[in-house]
């Protein structure tokens, strides 16, 4: 009940695909998704294992909750060893396609080894078989998924794939699911094009079983009920995550130019106001609608159409609404490289999505890119003639298209912030933690946002730890520890979980154990849930470390360390990473170097 | 007193258009203004002076100065 408790097995090298029984005592004690596709890769793989081998897995990993009515019950995972950090990675994602898995009788799915041939893995409930996609290599997400769906004569199945960014093994090439969702960060779609896996595609009718309805729909009840009403869920219904760029910007925490500022004089052309303001040109907006994932009381997804004047607009395809602007890929296009250019964003963000790349980690690494120029580390010889000034709009589309797709300088930029830095002779540049650019929150005046940055088991990460509203309140290095720590463990249980994150602003534990234990065998308590989610959080950890990470590795680039912001409520400050970290390595029972201690290991059963 | 006031997020139509300045009690402490604006959970709302931001145990007890921007957006975890 809540799980399904079956795996499928696929070995890619072999063509061979197996069912097995899930690990009932792993479930147990990792509750599900990112935390059970941890455990089972902990065991499976060598962590010193090289990302892009056939000896590393991909584990697409739902949780008990997924696929049920609980509200934002639609997650899923991939769990793998990333080939952007070389540490452990585990990328979330919502729309339809999780569900879908779930509801074909899965908890799981384990690929291993690689195609000799392009192929993709159609399931229909207890059925899958590898079928050839020598047709759809070289495609992209927006082309692969209506073919699959063409060819399969049934509109209603989900297909998760890769664009030519995961072919092209771009460093940080996305899994995108239902065209519009994706598993986005850390290269999971770059592992799955190394193995040769164009799609997956599913399709689901067995529903998903609970341990008791009634109290299971009860503990469903109270917790919309605590949502439904409340202001967070307003905002992002409304105006979606874009609504946050405002509010960094207003606090000076708004990484720009390659985080040389900390505040954006553009803003207001790129805000989520200036996406519901009707344009000239054709008196719509950018923003048509919102979108919802499965079992979703919120609605924070976007629907954009471009602008049909914009001239990269010409083409068909990109006259369609398709998935638009949200804080995060705004932040990176827009203010990370000085571009104020509300077409230009909008396009770029189409093109990561039609060839599945991730939004973040494009931008950030652009604006590393950029600074490189400026500074004439690299030059129009090594661009193909492009200039990479912040604030070149034309330099970002251009870029984006070379990227996505693998070719000329995009390959340099495919690579990410921290190799392109460090081939160009300025390492200090890449805004990186553990070789993962930064989301849209800079440090200085976020200190919280630092430690979970340096902390992060899959490299810099916005929804690692959850330390907004502290940090919008106090900018402080005091208490930021505790934060870090308990926020961490509460979200390796929601990812875990099958739910998303953004409603745990909002419920506890204790709204969330309701819905675990109504559905799932065995007692659960919040204080269990506690204990799985610091249990999940230093397996991850474990992982790293055996990978070859260590302490020094939970750090954050200089210019957050040691350079003042110059404005802003963190003006003059710099992170105070050296006053956090060693409170949190204490907090979490670690040894001054980060290494947890036997004690620890013992206590969480590690 | 004549104070700016930003309001970020779903609740921004609250504003008088003009965006202008805004005329308070002397007395007004950055809490008040927050009740005045009737938000939805408002008391877990941000409250930036001047893009500093007041602690939730200070709202209402810090003084305010002519002039002074005060910033107010819903809590938002994510993005």
């Amino acid at each position: 009940m809540g799980w399904q408790g079956k795996i499928l097995r696929v070995n890619l090298t072999e063509g061979t695909i197996t069912s097995e029984a899930l690990n009932q005592q792993w479930a147990a004690d990792y509750l599900g998704s990112r935390g059970l596709g941890t455990k089972y890769l902990s065991e499976e793989t060598d962590p010193k294992v090289e990302p892009f081998s056939p000896d590393n897995k991909l584990i697409f990993a739902t949780g008990p909750l997924t696929g049920t009515m609980a509200a934002t019950g639609g997650r899923y995972t991939v769990v793998t060893k990333g080939p952007l950090t070389g540490a452990i990675t585990c990328s979330n994602s919502g729309g339809y396609w999780g569900a879908e898995l779930k509801m074909a009788g899965w908890d799981m799915l384990i690929l291993e080894g690689k195609s000799p041939q392009p192929v993709y893995l159609s399931i229909n409930n207890d059925k899958a078989e590898l079928i050839s996609a020598a047709e759809y290599w070289g495609k992209s997400v927006w082309e692969v998924e209506p073919a699959i769906k063409a060819k399969l004569q049934d509109p209603t199945v989900k297909v998760a794939s890769i664009g030519r960014g995961g072919e092209s093994l771009v460093r940080f090439a996305a899994i995108v699911n239902d065209l519009h969702r994706a598993a986005g960060r850390s290269g999971v779609g770059a592992v799955m094009g190394s193995k040769n896996l164009k799609a997956i595609a599913v399709k689901g009718t067995l529903g998903v079983s609970v341990k008791d309805p009634a109290r299971f729909m009860a503990a469903v009840g109270a917790a919309r009920a605590k949502l439904d009403p409340s202001a967070r869920r307003d905002s992002l219904s409304t105006y979606g995550t874009h609504a946050m760029m405002d509010n960094t910007n207003a606090f000076g925490s708004l990484p720009t130019r390659n985080c040389q500022d900390v505040q954006f004089e553009g803003v207001k052309d790129i805000n989520a106001k200036a996406v519901v303001t009707p344009r000239l040109s054709d008196g719509s907006t950018n923003l048509v609608t919102n979108k919802a994932c499965f079992g979703c009381t919120i609605g924070c997804g976007r629907m954009a159409h471009m602008d049909p004047n914009y001239e990269k607009a010409s083409e068909d395809r990109y006259k369609k609404i398709s998935g638009g602007l949200e804080y995060e890929n705004a932040y990176a296009f827009g203010p990370m490289c000085g571009i104020s250019d509300l077409n230009a964003i909008t396009y770029t963000n189409f093109i990561c999505n039609e060839d599945g790349i991730d939004t973040i980690s494009f931008g950030a690494t652009m604006a590393a890119a950029m600074e490189l120029y400026e500074i004439g580390a690299i030059t129009k010889e090594d661009t193909g003639g492009v200039a990479l000034n912040f604030g070149n709009a034309e330099a970002l589309t251009t870029m984006v298209e070379q990227t996505a797709t693998g070719r000329g300088f995009g390959k340099e930029i495919g690579e990410g912030a921290k190799r392109l830095c460090e081939k160009y002779g300025h390492p200090d540049l890449a805004m990186v933690a553990k070789g993962q650019e930064f989301p849209g929150y800079d440090t200085r005046a976020m200190k919280g946002m630092g430690l979970a940055y340096a902390t992060s088991n899959r490299g810099a990460c916005h929804l690692r730890a959850s330390p907004f509203v502290d940090d919008f309140t106090r900018v402080t290095t005091e208490g930021k520890a505790e934060i870090v720590k308990t926020s961490q463990d509460k979200v390796s249980v929601v990812d875990s979980s099958g739910l998303c994150v953004f409603p745990a602003a909002v419920w506890g534990l204790d709204d969330i154990v309701a819905k675990i234990d109504a559905a799932c065998e065995g007692d659960w308590t919040e204080e269990r849930l506690w204990q799985t989610g610091e249990r999940i959080f230093n397996l991850e950890r474990s992982y790293n470390l055996k990978a070859g990470l260590t302490g020094k590795d939970d750090t954050l680039p200089p210019r957050m360390l040691k350079e003042a912001a110059k404005s802003g409520a963190g003006k003059g400050q710099t992170t105070g990473l050296e006053v956090t970290l060693p409170e949190y390595y204490k907090l979490r029972g670690w040894t001054e170097e980060g290494i947890p201690t036997n004690e620890t290991l013992d206590r969480l059963k590690l | 007193m004549k104070l700016k006031l930003e309001l970020f997020g779903a609740h921004s139509e609250k504003l008088p258009r003009d965006e202008g300045e805004i005329e308070f009690p002397d007395e007004t402490v950055p809490g008040k203004i927050v009740d005045w604006l009737e938000l939805k959970d408002g008391d877990q709302f941000v409250i930036l002076i001047n893009g500093h931001p007041v602690s939730l145990e200070d709202r209402y007890k810090v003084k305010l100065t002519e002039g002074d921007l005060i910033t107010v957006f819903p809590p938002m975890e994510g993005g």
